[in-house]
Parts: structure tokens; C-alpha cells; sequence
């Protein structure tokens, strides 16, 4: 027996097992920082944690825009492009054609990350997780979504495919809008899959919600009535802007074309620009009544002073400013009510030049309202010439958008103070405070041409609505096209307020080039006004000032007996 | 009647008396079945199995995940070797070592012929390059987990037989280097390095422990580990990665992966481990997570405190074969002691061998964690090992009448 032996065995096994336990304390200790760090570098990932972007809310609280929570699926190429049989239940439940998906293997086979296919439902994604096909992971992320779908498109804009703001409102407040990306450790695997969230880097700040002034019900109904107007005169765009008496907020924004910016395919570069804002047109005889509240402010000339207009023509420096008949000789509220523009450059001529310019510009022409991204301030300019200060005073000759012309309208609404405009809501029974700029007789005596040019005597006749009493000024201004005026091609216009005793909207109407048989703004703008106009008053509750107390109460007394 | 008294009596009389002694031995174990069996032996074994269910279940549980597969589930597979490894255990408790002792060289016949047949193409299945398996419909077996056990009861044999002569350098060293060295060719051509380096390295600790003599063991050693440098100086690619272990990290996502993968591993695991089933390298960063690479997953998992149990019970599994083989060699009982040995070595030798391979200090080679790795030929062979420990010991205890229970001495 050689229990020595056994012994030496023995020790041996027991020293050998010794020294593996030292080194496995070693690799704890001494090189345990190493392993940590390569440890790390293997399955310690930072993941971004997208924000939720805020909503775009209505005066009412009615979402605009939202972002819904959407999958896209991304993959490690170097895992996922390995074994290709486990895809074809995958292609087959996202519509993906094989091809493609190789391509982009081929394209992505050095990085680390690629998209196999974005922004679908979340149950469909879920699906395809099922299949555990390896280096495959869902994505969380949002897609913006309008509930509108068309209406009010170009004011609110639209996000990128990564949720950021492009144009319109999404733009402009994208930084309130987005929020901010959170960061988060997570462990994973090898295949890809997050295993466990270790600690979180950034918090994540989800966008804040941004409300604004417009009413969707009343945008939804602009956006109609523009377009159904479009249709019928052939034309091919418009605009619609109804501002807020005397709050100066925008209730309503509309112009097309229009884009539906929920399916990206349909839309065209240009087709996004909110052309209520962003484009000019000369305002033509909307401004007259501009033109002659600075006559009436003078105060050497009445409504009831006499111009001569015959005979229809009048020669400015060898050039004829026309008017569509001969008036003969009219009234200074006539001027406006039959759109003189014989009388209207003669009243301005009378005037220094800088009295009509100071005017316009006092109202607004030429500036920018400051309330809407990519807005252009239109051009009013000091002009020296006579024929300039002529065309100045019915409407050529400057330019303005259709904004600010509504914006300018504002100092009719209210007793002529120049109403701030604005996107953002104001606290309830605001009063925007403004610049006066004509005293209230002034605007007292325009007043009653405007409702006289919404009579059947005046121009916009069409422009009037049941039991309430409205006023406005029509606009068709020649259209230019490349630099010059195009014969027969026009944009009609329609400015006005309701109810002319105490307005509660001012509203303006552009219908760019009808081609149809009426092209006069009185035909094309005025009835969109007329339309939305009723539809505003019953919306907003507004007392009628169109009916007398007979009236009344044979109404209430039908509404008994029903 | 002691069996003793029947060496100097005739054929005859030996033929009745061993037949017995058969029956008394068999009537002495239906006796002593619960208190003949060691109980720390019994404890190291439950321990190794209980720990190695959880572990098997956690490391593979992501690889059970994604096939969803119920006759590929890791964990079941692995419950049917463990239920299918006891009865072989009991079986091999139950067995009479001189049988056993007469059939050695029968099984090393039947052990190397299928050594060679594996290796041949078609029969033998290559996995990772090297062909160690033969399928054998559904159920892959491993030769040489199989050559590992046979090798041992071999040699025990031998040396049991041989004892007088050890001391005799032909005997004691030309011989068995012979047949170990043929093994370990066959070992070698698979190639199976690790399983090589075990059983050579056994074989050389049960000469050593059965007397031969010390610079016959010495000279033997070091003629071996010559040629051992000189075969793989003859590669030096072979040399150059068999070396690689030795600084994984200078190619860290060719050769050094797997290595690294389990250095990182435990690294992670620090004292008390990440927990129970929180193991990041099982989820397909360690490959074999519940074979080659099971302590590492234990060692994160459980951290250096799992380690040092299982070592500990590694270490205890080894002492008590040596406890039992001390007693059975006191009762002359020179095949069962050297058989106990053995096995002792062997169980110590491959844990040790895969705790080395997992923490970097030998040559990243597959080798399994004995009684312990998802793997049904070493899970299978383990228990048949462990049964024969068993039987060592239950043929070499006092029985409670006063009686030995003893087989007849085995030359």
C-alpha cells in the first residue's frame, strides 16, 4: 500500500483545483475592469426613447394633429442577412418584395443597423416578432396623423418620417411640439432583442400640446364652400381667412389646392405653401374703402359730397383709369358702392400722396402680421408718379396677402382700431388693444357703404344672409402672370363683416383665375361668404341684427306652434 | 465459509464456492441496500445533478426559446439523460467487478474498434470539425466519452493483474503507453484533445498511484510530453492556436471569442453572481452555453460562490473514491481499488480540465463539466462511472452481521 502516494495525488488534484479558484478571483479583481468595459461594448446598447409629439389642438379642443404610435422594423444585416428561409412568412405579411430586401442587405451589409420596413400598425409588427426571426426588432415610433385630413392642411403643416416638423404650424413650434429624446441602457443579446433596461440616461419629455385659434368647424366648412366654388367657376385655387372680432384671433385659414398630408404619395412640391400667407395679390377695389375713409377723415369731404365720374374714363398723365360704366356724377358713398374707379383716384388726387400711403400703411399693408411662419410682408412702396398714386387708391399697384387684407379689415370691424392677428388663443372676452387709425365716425359712415354694397343695389348682393345684416367690398383684380397684367385672367375677391351693427367676424374671400362664365367677386368670392358667413352666426350664437321685432315674434310664434 | 480458504482447493471446489459466494454477496447487498452506500458520495452526486438541471435549464433557455420545439427542448432532453443515466447507474452499482474485471479487454476491443469507426466517413458526424459522433437514430453518441470509462476499467485491470510486476519497465511503462498511446491517437484524429488529455493523464495518475516505479514515470512523462510539443511543432498554425488561449484578446472575434465570451462571463459574475437566470452570455454570446461553457454561466450566474462549490464538490467526489478505494485495496481487492482511483481522476481531471478551458489557463477545447453539462453521452457515462464507484464501495463494506461482504481477490 502506497498511501504516500495518494497522498502526493491528492495534493496535486487539490492544488490544481486551488489554483482555478485563484484565477477565477483573479478575474474578478485584477482584470474584472477589462471584462466590464468588453463586457459592455458587447450588449450595452443605447437606445433612443422617442418622444410623443404634443397635439394640435382647436379653440374647442378638437385634435388637429396627432401622433400615433406606429412599429417600424429594423435589423442587424450581419444576423438578419445570414439566413434568408425565415423570411418569406415575414414578406408575405409586410408586402415586401424579396428583392428589395436584399438590396438593402447588400447596401447595409457593413452597418450595423437598417430599416427593413417602416411605420406599420403595431398588431402587424407584433405578428412578425412572433416569427423570432434573428437580428429582426420592432421600433417604436410616431406617425403624425390630421383627423382633417385636407382641411386646414396648409396651415398646420406636416412632419418628416422621423416626427419632425416641415412646414405650416408643425414648423414653427416644433420645438414645444417634439419634446425631447429620452436615452436608456439596455442589455442585448446577440441577436438583438433587449433584454433588460438597465438605467435610464436622459428622460424622455414628450412634446406639450399647442392650441390654437382656429375653429375646425368652421375650418372644415371654409374648406368647403371654397372648394365647391373653385369647382363651380373653373378656377384654381382660393383662399379663406375669418378673423375674430375683437379678439383678432384667426377662427378659420383654408386655401387650396389642397394636399391630404396623411398620404405622403400625393403630395407635390408647391402644393404645401399656406398661400394665405405666403403668396401676394394686388387688392384691387377692396382697398377703396381705405381710400375713402382717408377722404372722410379729412374732414373736408363727406359721404354725400358730389365726385363727376363721367364719362367713365379719366386720363392721368396719358393714362385712362376706366370704370366698368359711366356713373355720371356720385356720391362719395356711391364711389364704393358702385366700385368707382374714376371717383376713387379723383378723391386721392386731391390728397397728397402721403396721406394715401400712410393710410395703407397704417392699416397693415406692407407688414407682416408676425402670427405664421414663412409669412411675406407684401410690398407697399413710395411712388412718385401721379398714375401711381391714382392706381394706388383703388387697389394696384402694391401688394398685399390675403391675411393682411383681412387684418386690415379689422379697423372697420371694430371702430377703427387695427386689430393684432394672432394663432394663439387669447383669455376669453379678450379685447385686442391696437392702433387707431380712423375715428369711429369714420368707420361709421364706411360701414354703411359696405352694407349698401351688400344690397341688391350694390355689387355683392350674393354676399347677404338671413337675419342678419352684412357688409363687405368686392375685389376682381387683373392677375399677373409673369410680370404683367393677363387680359381676362382675374382674381375676385370679397372682403366683409357680420353683423354690420356690431361685427363679429371680419372675412375674406379669394378665388384665384375662375374661368367660368362669372369672374366678378361679387359672383364667385361673395356667395363663399354669404355661405360661411350664416353658418358662423348660428355657430357663434350671434345675435340677429337683420330682423325688426315684428319679425321676431312671428318667428318665436311659428316656433311655438311647432 | 471464507473465500479465502478456497485458493488451494481444486477446480471443483472453487467453481461451487465462487458461485457461493455469488449468492451470499447478492443476499448481503438485498440486506445493507440503504446503508451500503456511502452517503457523502450519495450527497456530492444529488448536489452535482440538482445544480446541474438549474444551470442546463438557465443556459439553455434561450436557445429553448427560439425553437420552441418540444423534442428539442434542452431541458427535457437533458431530464431523459439524467432519468435514463440512473438506471444505468443502479445497473452499474449492481454489477459484479470481477465480471467486469474479466470483460476489460473485451470493452477495450469494443471501445477502440469504435474509435475507428467513427471516424470513418459516413458513419461518424462532423460537428464543428471534428467527427466525435455516431448518430444512432436520433440518440448522437460520443465514442470517446464511452472510451473514457472502458479506459479506466481497463487499466485498472492491468494493474491489478500486473501489480507484481510494475516495477519492471516493460510492464510498467512500455505497455500501457502502448494502449494508452493507441487511445490516445484515435482520441486524437477525431480530434478529441480534451477527452485525449483526460484519460492519458488519468491512466498516468493510476500507474503512479499503483506502485510503478518513480523515474520510470518520470522518464515516461517527459518522453510524452516531447512528442506531444513535437506533433504540434510540427503545425505551427496548430501550435500558434492551440497557444491563442494564452491572450485571447489579440484576436478578440476570431479565435479568442469564445474565450473571451466566457472570461467576460465570469468577470460579470464577481462574488455572488448576477443571479439566477440574469446570465447576458447565454443569450447566443457564449456558444455551448450548457456544454463546453457551463461553469462560465455558473460564474455569472451564481459567481465565484457557484464556482467554488462545484469544485468543492468536484473535490469531495474525488476524496471519497479515494476513501472507498482505500478500503476495497485494504481488503485486497486490488481491481476495485484501482477502478475507484480512477474514476476519482477522472471526474477531478475533466472538471478541472473545463474549469481551466472556461477561465483561460488551458487550450479553449470543447470538453464537458462531467455529471453536469447538457450532453447525453457524458451525462450517460458520468452516471455509469458513478454506479461503479458505488459498486467499489458496496462490495468493499462490512457488513452490518460482522460479516464482510467481499469478493473473491481479484489478481
Amino acid at each position: 500500500m502506497r498511501s504516500g502516494r495518494r497522498h502526493v495525488v491528492l495534493a496535486l488534484m487539490i492544488s490544481a483545483f486551488a489554483i482555478l479558484a485563484l484565477r477565477v478571483v483573479q478575474l474578478h479583481t485584477e482584470e474584472n475592469e477589462r471584462l466590464r468595459v468588453q463586457g459592455d461594448k458587447r450588449y450595452l446598447r443605447a437606445v433612443k426613447i422617442p418622444p410623443q409629439r404634443g397635439q394640435i389642438l382647436d379653440r374647442n379642443g378638437q385634435v388637429l394633429s396627432v401622433s400615433t404610435p406606429v412599429d417600424s422594423l429594423a435589423a442587424e444585416p450581419g444576423i438578419f442577412c445570414q439566413d434568408q428561409s425565415l423570411w418569406q412568412p415575414m414578406l408575405e405579411t409586410i408586402k415586401l418584395s424579396k428583392k428589395t430586401l436584399q438590396k438593402n442587405c447588400e447596401k447595409f451589409s457593413d452597418a450595423s443597423f437598417m430599416y427593413v420596413k417602416r411605420q406599420m400598425p403595431p398588431t402587424v409588427v407584433e405578428q412578425i416578432m412572433a416569427m423570432k426571426i434573428p437580428g429582426l426588432e420592432a421600433r417604436r415610433e410616431y406617425k403624425r396623423y390630421y383627423p382633417g385630413g385636407p382641411v386646414g392642411a396648409h396651415l398646420l403643416g406636416f412632419t418628416d418620417v422621423d416626427d419632425n416638423g416641415q412646414e405650416g404650424l408643425e414648423l414653427a413650434f416644433d420645438t414645444q411640439l417634439k419634446g425631447k429624446e429620452g436615452r436608456k441602457r439596455v442589455l442585448k443579446d446577440l441577436v438583438g432583442h433587449y433584454v433588460e433596461s438597465v438605467e435610464s440616461i436622459q428622460q424622455v419629455r414628450h412634446g406639450k400640446d399647442l392650441v390654437i385659434t382656429i375653429d375646425q368647424r368652421v375650418q372644415s366648412r371654409a374648406s368647403r364652400y371654397l372648394e365647391s366654388a373653385i369647382k363651380k367657376h373653373d378656377a384654381v385655387g382660393g383662399g379663406v381667412v375669418v378673423l375674430e372680432i375683437p379678439s383678432g384671433e384667426i377662427i378659420a385659414m383654408v386655401n387650396s389646392p389642397q394636399f391630404n398630408p396623411n398620404d405622403r404619395s400625393s403630395m407635390t412640391p408647391g402644393v404645401f405653401r399656406n398661400s394665405t400667407v405666403t403668396n401676394v395679390l394686388e387688392p384691387g377695389s377692396t382697398a377703396k374703402p381705405f381710400t375713402i375713409a382717408m377722404v372722410l377723415e379729412s374732414g373736408k369731404v363727406g359721404p354725400d359730397t358730389m365726385v363727376d365720374t363721367s364719362p367713365g374714363r379719366y386720363q392721368v398723365s396719358g393714362h385712362t383709369i376706366r370704370d366698368v360704366h359711366d356713373y355720371g356724377e356720385i356720391s362719395v358713398f356711391d364711389v364704393v358702392v358702385h366700385s368707382s374707379n374714376v371717383g376713387s383716384a379723383k378723391l386721392a388726387l386731391a390728397f397728397p400722396f402721403d396721406d394715401l400711403y400712410n393710410t395703407f400703411e397704417d392699416v397693415g399693408f406692407g407688414s407682416r402680421t408676425g402670427s405664421l411662419p414663412g409669412e411675406i410682408s407684401g410690398v407697399l412702396k413710395k411712388r412718385t408718379r401721379k398714375i401711381e398714386h391714382a392706381t394706388l387708391s383703388y387697389g394696384y399697384g402694391f401688394s398685399t396677402t390675403l391675411l393682411q387684407l383681412a387684418r386690415a379689415y379689422t379697423v372697420f370691424a371694430t371702430d377703427g382700431v387695427l386689430l393684432p392677428v394672432t394663432l394663439q388663443p387669447r383669455k376669453s372676452n379678450y379685447r385686442a388693444s391696437g392702433k387707431r387709425v380712423f375715428r369711429a365716425q369714420t368707420v361709421a359712415n364706411i360701414r354703411a357703404m359696405l352694407e349698401q354694397v351688400a344690397t341688391p343695389n350694390g355689387t355683392a348682393r350674393k354676399a347677404r344672409i338671413p337675419r342678419y345684416r352684412v357688409g363687405g367690398k368686392t375685389g376682381t383684380t387683373l392677375k399677373i402672370i409673369d410680370g404683367s397684367y393677363k387680359n381676362k385672367r382675374y382674381i375676385s375677391l370679397f372682403a366683409g363683416l357680420a353683423p354690420i351693427t356690431d361685427p363679429k367676424f371680419v372675412m375674406v374671400v379669394a378665388i384665384d383665375d375662375p374661368r367660368g362664365k362669372f369672374y366678378y367677386g361679387g359672383d364667385v368670392a361673395a356667395p363663399v361668404f354669404s355661405s360661411l358667413m350664416a353658418d358662423l352666426m348660428r355657430l357663434y350664437n350671434v345675435k340677429p341684427d337683420g330682423v325688426n321685432a315684428s319679425q321676431i315674434t312671428s318667428i318665436l310664434k311659428k316656433k311655438n306652434e311647432v | 465459509m471464507r473465500p479465502g480458504n478456497n485458493v488451494l482447493a481444486n477446480q471443483a471446489a472453487i467453481k461451487r464456492t465462487v458461485m457461493h459466494t455469488r449468492a451470499t454477496a447478492f443476499q448481503a447487498h438485498r440486506a445493507s441496500e440503504v446503508s451500503s452506500c456511502d452517503p457523502w458520495l450519495m450527497f456530492t452526486v444529488i448536489a452535482l445533478l440538482s445544480l446541474s438541471v438549474v444551470m442546463v435549464y438557465s443556459a439553455t433557455i434561450a436557445v429553448d426559446s427560439r425553437t420552441l420545439d418540444i423534442n428539442f427542448n434542452p431541458l427535457i432532453k437533458h431530464l431523459l439523460h439524467i432519468g435514463l443515466g440512473s438506471a444505468l447507474l443502479f445497473m452499474a452499482a449492481s454489477i459484479r467487478l470481477n465480471w467486469l474485471a474479466a470483460a476489460s479487454k473485451a470493452l477495450l476491443l469494443i471501445g477502440l474498434l469504435l474509435l475507428v469507426v467513427v471516424l470513418f466517413p459516413g458513419v461518424g458526424v462532423e460537428v464543428n470539425g471534428s467527427i466525435r459522433w455516431i448518430d444512432l437514430g436520433g440518440f448522437r453518441f460520443q465514442p470517446s466519452e464511452l472510451m473514457k470509462i472502458i479506459g479506466i476499467i481497463y487499466f485498472a485491470d492491468y494493474l491489478a493483474r500486473k501489480r507484481e510486476d510494475l516495477h519492471l519497465f516493460k510492464v510498467g511503462i512500455i505497455n500501457i503507453g502502448l494502449v494508452a498511446g493507441a487511445i490516445g491517437v484515435l482520441l486524437l484524429l477525431e480530434p478529441d484533445f480534451g477527452t485525449a488529455v483526460v484519460i492519458t493523464t488519468a491512466v498516468a495518475g493510476m500507474m503512479f498511484l499503483a506502485g510503478v516505479r518513480f523515474w520510470h514515470f518520470l522518464l515516461s512523462f517527459s518522453v510524452a510530453a516531447t512528442l506531444m510539443t513535437w506533433i504540434m511543432g510540427m503545425a505551427p498554425y496548430r501550435m500558434a492556436r492551440l497557444l491563442s488561449y494564452q491572450d485571447p484578446w489579440a484576436d478578440p472575434y476570431g479565435n479568442g471569442f469564445q474565450l473571451i465570451q466566457a472570461l467576460i462571463a465570469i468577470g460579470r459574475g464577481e462574488w455572488f453572481g448576477v443571479g439566477l437566470g440574469s446570465s447576458i452570455q447565454k443569450l447566443f454570446y457564449l456558444p455551448h452555453a450548457g456544454n463546453d461553457f457551463l461553469i462560465a454561466i455558473i460564474g455569472e450566474e451564481l459567481g465565484a460562490a457557484g464556482i467554488f462549490s462545484v469544485l468543492m464538490l468536484f473535490a469531495l467526489l474525488l476524496f471519497r473514491a479515494f476513501v472507498i478505494s482505500g478500503r476495497a485495496l485494504r481488503l485486497g481487492q486490488r481491481f476495485s481499488g484501482f477502478l475507484a482511483q480512477g474514476i476519482g481522476l477522472l471526474f477531478a481531471l475533466q472538471a478541472g480540465v473545463h474549469i481551466g478551458v472556461n477561465t483561460g489557463l488551458l487550450p479553449t477545447k470543447g470538453i464537458t463539466l462531467p455529471m453536469m453539462s447538457h450532453g447525453g453521452s457524458s451525462m450517460l457515462i458520468s452516471m455509469v462511472a458513478v454506479g461503479l464507484l458505488f459498486a467499489v464501495d458496496r462490495q468493499s463494506r462490512p457488513q452490518p452481521g460482522g460479516q464482510r461482504c467481499k469478493v473473491p481477490d481479484q489478481k
